[in-house]
């Protein structure tokens, strides 16, 4: 089942230069794809396209269709249902979208009070389900926590608890593991696969990070300069990149027992 | 490479009182030294103390215990007014963002040329004609000289900042996550004009960052750190192969490479903070595989394995 299509998509933010430039992809149910590219290439505005987010008239072209349905046709009520219930999103340091003086599972009781109608106990009974599921440590000390009293790590896995909580189809990664340190990385990582296995979640992860996009994704992107330069299974983008951006994008990331670094100074 | 080292430090700790009479250490017992020339990579991850270390040599903090020598010198406990004369003239930083060090309303020349006048290696006038050596020494065209910070991109204003940090001709450059924010392909460059800078100048580095593929790509010794603890020390070359402590094994399994697609297993860690609220044990004892009843009671000691590699682990060369 197509979960997720993007047609054309082209946003400006100053009326002059594209952000996203005819940007054109598709999700089938339970596949993980991950748009990498550098700073300002666009990654993160077609993430916030697929959310409903940029503001009438910034898109210039195209459609985002979330099930058939194009996002662009949806009331304010209805997106703000749609986000949450069928699209959810992990930002790249969660801590930054809490509320820095209110306690976790207070935010996390407001964000299911929205979606659900149960009450306290039932709420609290899938809080502590999702922050397990996410390997917390004691779940009622988090809950119980400011936000600034959890590590960067345990706070983007509260953010990643928050996102899969009301069981989305789609969960969106901004740069999830991006500010994690390399051991909470992987473990992030793990769990997201884990998702897709688990309850057949779609993934569509932005990073700039082009050795965890090989690792988790069935399909990689490549942006530069708002365009989509690249898009296919990630085995052949990876062993049989098309274009030269993605060859320089691969050839510049530097693996364990690189020795290109040090040959420059032997020269 | 013989001699005194540039960077030498001794059983350095920093340690916090917390409420209760307990002692937080940020740093404990940490030795290790940096001859001329070398550059040493200090890795681990965000909170175990490597940026400290850092503070404390640039006297940004005061150490609680150990020493610092710099080029021999003991700078550990000097009075303020003798900072800038034998550590700030001697040592650098380069920082992760570049943006943060730059006066935002002050040109790339004048910010060139601050450094060189206020330790007093030349006169103003001289130093404008400096600043356009030093910008044509990072690779840069002399025509930014006019540009104000924000017209750089983050790779250029890195190359500045790293300009105006080598243009006292410090005695050791520290570099703080100094590639960790910039895009990969500008990452490269920048490394590579450290690698050729150290040794067209021969500088010595201390290169702080949490990626190890980075640090390894161009340290010669890599110090790898876990709470406050110096857990294992060896030539970078040898890291893939003879590592040996856990945590730097755990680290190395933690890198993705672009190659890993399928290949690669990630073990869900399940480990509490609050399980390691005391000072006594091995600090990576609550997340060790290989932990056995003495690693939480006795912290271990630094062993010497093989030539240049030291480790404190209980469990390594069979012992315990």
């Amino acid at each position: 089942m197509e979960i997720l299509k993007v047609e054309n998509y082209s946003v400006t933010y100053d009326g002059e230069h594209n952000a996203a430039d005819h940007v054109s992809f598709s999700l089938q149910e339970g596949e993980i794809a991950c748009i990498v590219g550098e700073s300002g290439s666009g990654k993160s505005t077609v993430l916030h396209g697929i959310l409903g987010l940029p503001s009438p008239g910034a898109v210039t072209k195209g459609r985002i269709l979330l099930y058939g349905k194009d996002i662009a046709s949806m009331s304010r009520t209805e997106l703000l249902k749609m986000r949450g219930e069928q699209v959810a999103m992990i930002f790249q340091d969660t801590g930054r979208y809490m509320n820095p003086i209110s306690r976790v599972g207070h935010q996390f009781d407001s964000f299911l009070r929205y979606h659900l109608d149960c009450g306290k106990e039932e709420m609290h009974r899938i809080e502590e389900d999702y922050l397990q599921r996410v390997h917390l440590p004691d779940t009622r000390r988090v809950l119980h926590s400011y936000p600034f009293e959890l590590s960067g790590g345990m706070r983007q896995r509260v953010g990643i608890a928050m996102a899969m909580s009301l069981k989305p189809k789609l969960l969106l990664g901004d740069e999830p593991t991006s500010a994690l340190d390399v051991t909470v990385q992987a473990q992030v990582v793990r769990q997201m696969l884990d998702l897709r296995k688990k309850y057949g979640t779609t993934l569509l992860i932005v990073t700039h990070n082009m050795s965890v996009a090989a690792y988790m994704s069935d399909y990689i992107g490549v942006m530069q300069q708002g365009k989509l330069v690249e898009w296919g299974r990630t085995e052949e983008v990876i062993g049989s990149p098309r274009t030269d951006y993605t060859k320089k994008l691969l050839h510049s990331v530097i693996g364990l027992g690189d020795i290109r670094i040090k040959e420059t100074a032997a020269i | 490479m013989s001699g005194t080292p540039v960077l030498e430090i001794r059983n350095l700790t920093k340690a916090f009182s917390m409420p209760g009479g307990r002692d937080f250490y940020a740093v404990r017992d940490v030795s290790f030294s940096v001859p001329q020339g070398a550059s040493l990579g200090l890795v681990g991850e965000s909170g175990c103390g490597k940026s400290t270390i850092a503070r404390m040599i640039t006297k940004l903090t005061e150490a609680t215990g150990g020493s610092i020598l710099l080029d021999g010198d003991d700078i550990t406990h000097i009075p303020e007014k003798e900072h800038k004369k034998r550590v700030f003239s001697k040592v650098q930083m380069v920082f992760q963002d570049p943006y943060g060090v730059f006066s935002p309303r002050m040109p790339v020349g004048t910010f060139l040329e601050e450094g060189l006048v206020f330790h007093g290696v030349m006169s103003r006038k001289e130093a404008s004609a400096e600043a356009k050596r030093l910008l044509e020494l990072v690779e840069l065209p002399s025509s930014l000289l006019d540009r104000m910070p924000h017209q750089l991109s983050g790779g250029q204003q890195q190359r500045v900042v790293i300009a105006r940090a080598i243009s006292i001709k410090p005695r050791l450059l520290i570099l703080d996550e100094a590639t960790s924010a910039l895009d990969v392909s500008v990452q490269e460059g920048v490394l590579k004009l450290l690698m050729r800078l150290q040794k067209e100048l021969q500088l010595t580095y201390l290169f702080i960052g949490h990626d190890l593929a980075v640090v390894r790509s161009i340290a010669d010794r890599i110090a790898v750190m876990y709470a406050g603890n110096l857990v294992e020390e060896m030539d970078s070359e040898d890291l893939t192969d003879t590592a040996v402590h856990p945590y730097t094994l755990r680290l190395l399994e933690s890198v993705f490479s672009i190659g890993d697609k399928g290949k690669k297993h990630i073990e869900l860690e399940n480990f509490s903070l609050s399980d390691k609220e005391d000072n006594t044990g091995c600090p990576f004892a609550h997340r060790c595989r290989e932990a056995g009843a003495s690693c939480s009671k006795e912290q271990p000691g630094s062993r010497l394995l093989e030539k240049n590699h030291v480790v404190k682990c209980f469990h390594v060369h069979g012992a315990m």
